[in-house]
């Protein structure tokens, strides 16, 4: 019984090909929304035109073939002209390029080179914005686009075989209603084409997946700097230059900011460090143009750590971080404590500021760009650097010029005198007239900042002519972390200490589905970093705890998660989903590589040990059967094994035969009736009088006779089958007249 | 043809399979699995003779997109773009597997249907057969050809066929020459399923087939050959006449007002009556001469074309009593089977075959052949000019 195939013609074919091209094309579609391409309202409106196409065919008939004349140096002068004002960013005018011409494609009438096209297209666009993008969904993508595309191929292929001339039909769409093309498609189905169409797709994939793994990687240096597309602007503000207020300004931002692999769980927050700003402005911290003017430019793929992170010692117990950073976030890298060296997936352009333990990239990624920190140890302080040696008080290992300028930065305080004469005041409060370490200053500074005092997003600086955070201070209002970060800078300083504020993010929600940091742009925090001449740059967290009065800090927040079995709500399950497609996919390198075919390599090898170890056992067990009187047990274990090897290979033998009937047999019991024409055909060359000389396999037949007949059932293919049984009939009784004739 | 498995046993001492016979593609020779499951690996590396498979335009443009994103993403270490290649290249192994499974189950088998006339259209027939359990067969093309004539057609399985059907696809051609001619599927191809590679299968089946001469129009007054007198038992021979000849027994295709119900009765089963044909004139064609009396090899296809014509057309009237070929003497021509032979003969009649006759003369009504100017043929009896064509 054969699949009843629905009998489609030609213009069936045509409409279902025109609208799987749409379908494909709204499909690569998706990702474009991700990139920040400009021309918001050319992809809107592309998609809009595409779906429209797609729901409702017909509208393409009403485009006036002018318009299709036009067409060509419509999109000659656009494109030119994106490329032109795009002034040397070639991403987006090539992506709105693409997009046009795949647009124009879909709602064309499309000849098979032209489908082909589409189909080209569409796939540039999802590789590309999938590149671009890396987003999970891009999986999902390829998942629908593969299959779609197959049976596009499929169709045109199909459609080609008619050979039909000219390839778009006369008003294609006329008369075109979904109910009845619903109908004649839904006629092509069949539960076995289905199912088998569903074993395709999942041998499909599991062979895209087997393909990726086993592909070679190659460490070429990963020279190409391919498809990287630049944000406008930081999401977060973070830049070389922050004001009062930029910071807090994204605590309500509930998004990602980065995703962190670590070994294991920090008991601790996290500070996840990316930038220090050295010079106070009286409305925040900026980079001072030396710390700038310093930073190593550099084109780099794996790079070792500035001075200011790098390790001395290392511990069996530092593992390696793998951090995701979100489009659009910052330039600067978070980076969460000393490290031996940093590793992009790509070559990527860098500053590397080695005093300041930054770094930055050269240009504002759009979308996610991830990097792995070797060897990772927090610490509470980081060591001295070179460009410390100006902050050193013996005279003789201060240096000069920029240096020493440098170090009066770090030193450097309001100008006004009651400025000067409010920071003294306080630190006579503080040090009690008393020579103390930074480390003790540190602490008692932060006690006079929190005294009475507590965390609040939203802070009133009462007006004044002083500096405003001493204002503030003075004030005894609650506060933020910039603000709270930039007193205790200010206190240091005044006390003549160095000091400088650091800006980042602390701590983070762990993912309790697939343990890792979820760091979030509520997460960012300012904290401030103190210059001690033995230990280096102390850590210090002068924002009050989450239970302080006024509020929370992000600060403490983490060190609150980090106590609970972490984040299990839906929302961190997709984005553990996320992290899957990054560590595994994305992130996927020679490494993992090695790692995957070693564990192959193990349980293949695990399991030929056991087989060797049962086959020994086996062996031995015979063995002694041989040599010790056979026991009932024994002969009952010989016979059990005897009894499961028959029943396996009977099972084998089965199995093989019923797929082989099943698969390659002619239909209809055939051989049943080629064996029964078989019996015949001897009957009939051993009877006498017969026609066909003895031991003969292959005699010349004599036409129109029952041998013939039955010649055609014992070796031809069913089709050309005369009637069987009428044939057995006819030799039975010409076997029965030979007979009488020979008597 | 031995890179074809034949469904029945070939004839001793022959490559090419039998007449009627169905081929396929020979995958799955063997009985045993592992032999079989061997030799398919085997061939993925040396395939069989005469099996091809190369990437078509849309392959080629494939092939280019992988290698170019298998640059890309072995410099950039992308691993979105290794999806993309490992995308590309598993469709490309899956369309060759599929295109596999698609040529696995098709037997097809070639059918002339005879005869064949210069001039005339004849028909060519291609059985396919689907033998697989499940799938159906989709995008067969066949390039048949006419070998010695270099005529060739493409016939294309636009409609997918299902499991355990056959498809029968005709070619409709018209020969240009006559003598035997070689049909063959010169090439059995597939694009299926996603057209990235062309599948084909090259030269199977070939079918010798004899092409008759053309018919050509002629005049003939047949009153102006001198008659002798009939020519004995060939004026006997069964036709529409009166005079009963025989009895015997009923046979399909006879005519039922020809039942002999009195003697059916008696013997219990179907008698006929088969009468004698009314005795009239009948002729003998005579082909014979010497080959350099047909200098000009138009002038000899004529001849041929106007013997056949004639012969045909005395058969079909019960007037033609036999065809002599120069000095082999009178072949008696009685029935179709013996008219299809004499046109046999003259599809393969040569100049050089033309012998003087030996006829005993007076004993027939005999009309020969002769050359007339440049290109015409004047039939001759006795002397007179009696037609010409």
């Amino acid at each position: 019984m054969g699949i009843p195939l629905a009998k489609l013609d030609y213009r069936d074919l045509y409409q279902i090909k025109w609208i799987l091209g749409g379908l494909l094309s709204v499909l690569a579609m998706w990702n474009v929304f991700a990139l920040d391409l400009g021309f918001t309202w050319l992809v809107w409106g592309a998609a809009s035109l595409m779906a429209g196409a797609l729901l409702y065919p017909p509208l393409t008939n009403g485009l006036p073939a002018w318009f299709w004349k036009m067409q060509t140096p419509l999109i000659v002068v656009f494109v030119v002209s994106d490329f032109i004002l795009a002034g040397g960013d070639y991403i987006p005018p090539l992506i709105r390029m693409i997009l046009l011409l795949t647009l124009l494609r879909t709602l064309q009438p499309r000849t098979r080179r032209e489908d082909l096209q589409l189909l080209l297209l569409a796939l540039i666009l999802l590789i590309v914005s999938g590149v671009l993008t890396l987003e999970i969904s891009f999986a999902l993508q390829v998942v629908l686009f593969t299959p779609l595309a197959m049976l596009y191929l499929f169709v045109i292929s199909l459609a080609e075989a008619f050979g039909v001339e000219p390839e778009v039909p006369e008003e294609p769409w006329n008369g075109f209603s979904w109910r009845a093309f619903s109908q004649r498609v839904r006629g092509l189905f069949d539960a076995r084409l289905i199912a088998f169409g569903g074993m395709l797709f999942v041998f499909l994939t599991v062979l895209s997946a087997g393909i990726f793994i086993s592909l070679p990687r190659f460490e070429l240096g990963q020279a190409l700097p391919f498809l990287r597309m630049q944000a406008t602007a930081s999401s977060t503000g973070f830049s070389e230059d922050i004001r009062f207020g930029d910071v807090v300004s994204i605590l309500n931002n509930n998004a990602v900011a980065f995703r962190a692999d670590v070994p294991e769980r920090s008991t601790s927050p996290i500070y996840w460090r990316m930038m220090a700003l050295d010079e106070y402005t009286g409305e925040g911290f900026v980079m001072s143009e030396v710390a700038r003017s310093v930073g190593r430019r550099m084109s780099a793929h794996t790079l070792s750590a500035p001075s200011a992170l790098r390790r001395h010692e290392t511990s069996p117990e530092d593992g390696d971080w793998t951090l995701y950073l979100e489009g659009g976030v910052s330039r600067f890298l978070p980076i969460p404590g000393l490290f031996d060296t940093l590793r992009f997936q790509n070559r990527q352009d860098l500053t590397v500021f080695d005093g300041m333990g930054a770094v930055s990239l050269r240009e504002l990624p759009a979308n996610v760009s991830f990097f792995q920190l070797t060897r990772v140890r927090e610490v509470a302080a980081l060591p001295r650097t070179e460009s410390d040696r100006a902050l050193l008080r013996s005279e003789g290992e201060r240096g000069s010029g920029a240096l020493a300028a440098y170090a009066e930065l770090l030193l450097g305080l309001p100008d006004d005198p009651r400025n000067r004469r409010i920071l003294e005041e306080a630190v006579e409060k503080i040090a009690g007239g008393e020579t103390l370490s930074v480390q003790d200053f540190g602490q008692r500074a932060i006690a006079y900042l929190q005294h009475n005092r507590g965390y609040s997003l939203e802070t009133r600086i009462p007006p004044g002519r002083e500096d405003p955070v001493l204002r503030w201070m003075q004030a005894g209002l609650d506060g933020h972390c910039e603000l709270y970060a930039a007193a205790l800078v200010l206190l240091a300083r005044a006390a003549g200490h160095p000091a400088r504020v650091i800006v980042g993010f602390a701590g983070g929600d762990w993912n309790g589905f697939e343990n890792y940091y979820m760091v979030r742009h509520l997460h960012a925090h300012a904290w401030t970093e103190i210059f001690d001449q033995d230990l280096g740059w102390l850590h210090f967290e002068p924002t009050p705890a989450a239970d302080g009065p006024g509020g929370s800090s992000p600060g403490s927040d983490a060190a609150d998660t980090s106590r609970d079995l972490g984040d299990r709500t839906w929302a961190a399950y997709l984005d553990s989903l996320r992290v899957i497609w990054f560590r595994r996919v994305v992130n996927f390198d020679r490494a993992q590589q090695a790692e995957l075919i070693q564990g192959v390599r193990q349980s293949v090898g695990s399991i030929g040990e056991g087989v060797r170890e049962t086959l020994r056992d086996a062996l031995a067990a015979i063995r002694s059967a041989f040599e010790n009187p056979l026991t009932w047990r024994d002969a009952g274990w010989i016979l059990r094994n005897l009894a499961i090897a028959a029943f396996v290979w009977v099972a084998l033998r089965f199995l093989y035969g019923w797929l082989r009937g099943r698969q390659f047999a002619w239909p209809g019991g055939a051989r049943r009736t080629r064996a029964e024409a078989g019996r015949w055909l001897r009957r009939l060359r051993e009877a006498p009088g017969s026609c066909l000389p003895p031991g003969v396999e292959s005699p010349e037949i004599p036409e129109d006779t029952v041998e013939e007949a039955l010649y055609q059932l014992r070796y031809g293919p069913p089709p050309s089958w005369p009637a069987p049984a009428e044939t057995f009939q006819r030799a039975r009784q010409t076997l029965r007249e030979r007979r009488r004739a020979a008597r | 043809m031995g890179f074809l498995r034949s469904t029945a046993p070939a004839p001793p001492g022959t490559g090419a399979p039998p007449a009627g016979d169905w081929s396929d593609p020979g995958f799955l020779l063997r009985n045993s699995p592992i032999r079989n499951a061997w030799r398919l690996f085997i061939q993925l590396f040396k395939p069989p003779r005469g099996h091809r498979t190369v990437p078509t335009r849309t392959g080629m443009v494939l092939i280019l997109l992988a290698l170019g994103i298998g640059t890309a993403a072995f410099n950039t270490a992308q691993n979105i773009l290794y999806i993309a290649l490992a995308m590309l290249l598993s469709s490309l192994l899956l369309s060759g597997l599929l295109s596999w499974m698609n040529f696995k189950g098709c037997r097809w088998r070639l059918q002339t249907v005879e005869p064949y006339r210069v001039g005339e259209p004849g028909t060519v027939e291609l059985a396919v057969f689907n033998g697989n359990r499940w799938l159906p067969i989709y995008s067969l093309s066949f390039d048949l050809a006419a070998v010695g004539q270099k005529l060739a057609q493409r016939l294309s399985l636009n409609r997918g066929l299902s499991p355990g059907d056959t498809s029968r696809l005709a070619w409709d051609f018209t020969p240009t020459r006559r003598g035997t001619e070689t049909v063959l599927l010169q090439r059995l191809s597939s694009k299926f399923p996603f057209g990235f590679l062309v599948k084909t299968i090259d030269y199977t089946q070939p079918r010798e087939i004899v092409v008759w001469p053309a018919r050509v129009p002629y005049t003939l007054q047949l009153e102006r050959a001198r008659y002798t007198r009939p020519l004995g038992n060939i004026a006997r021979r069964p036709g529409g006449g009166t005079e009963l000849r025989n009895l015997r027994h009923y046979r399909p295709g006879d005519s039922l007002r020809r039942i002999h119900w009195k003697a059916s009765a008696r013997q219990r089963r179907l008698i006929v009556r088969e009468n004698l044909e009314d005795a009239e004139q009948s002729y003998v064609l005579v082909i014979a001469g010497h080959a350099r009396n047909w200098p000009r090899p138009a002038q000899f296809e004529r001849l041929c074309a106007f013997a056949a014509t004639l012969a045909e057309d005395l058969h079909v009237a019960g007037r033609l009593a036999g065809v002599g070929f120069g000095d082999e003497g009178v072949q008696r021509v009685h029935t179709l089977g013996d008219m299809h032979a004499v046109l046999d003969r003259m599809a393969l009649l040569q100049p050089s075959d033309l012998r003087p006759a030996s006829i005993p003369p007076g004993a027939l009504v005999i009309l020969e052949f002769a050359p007339s100017g440049s290109d015409h043929v004047t039939c001759v009896s006795n002397g007179n000019p009696v037609g010409q064509a």
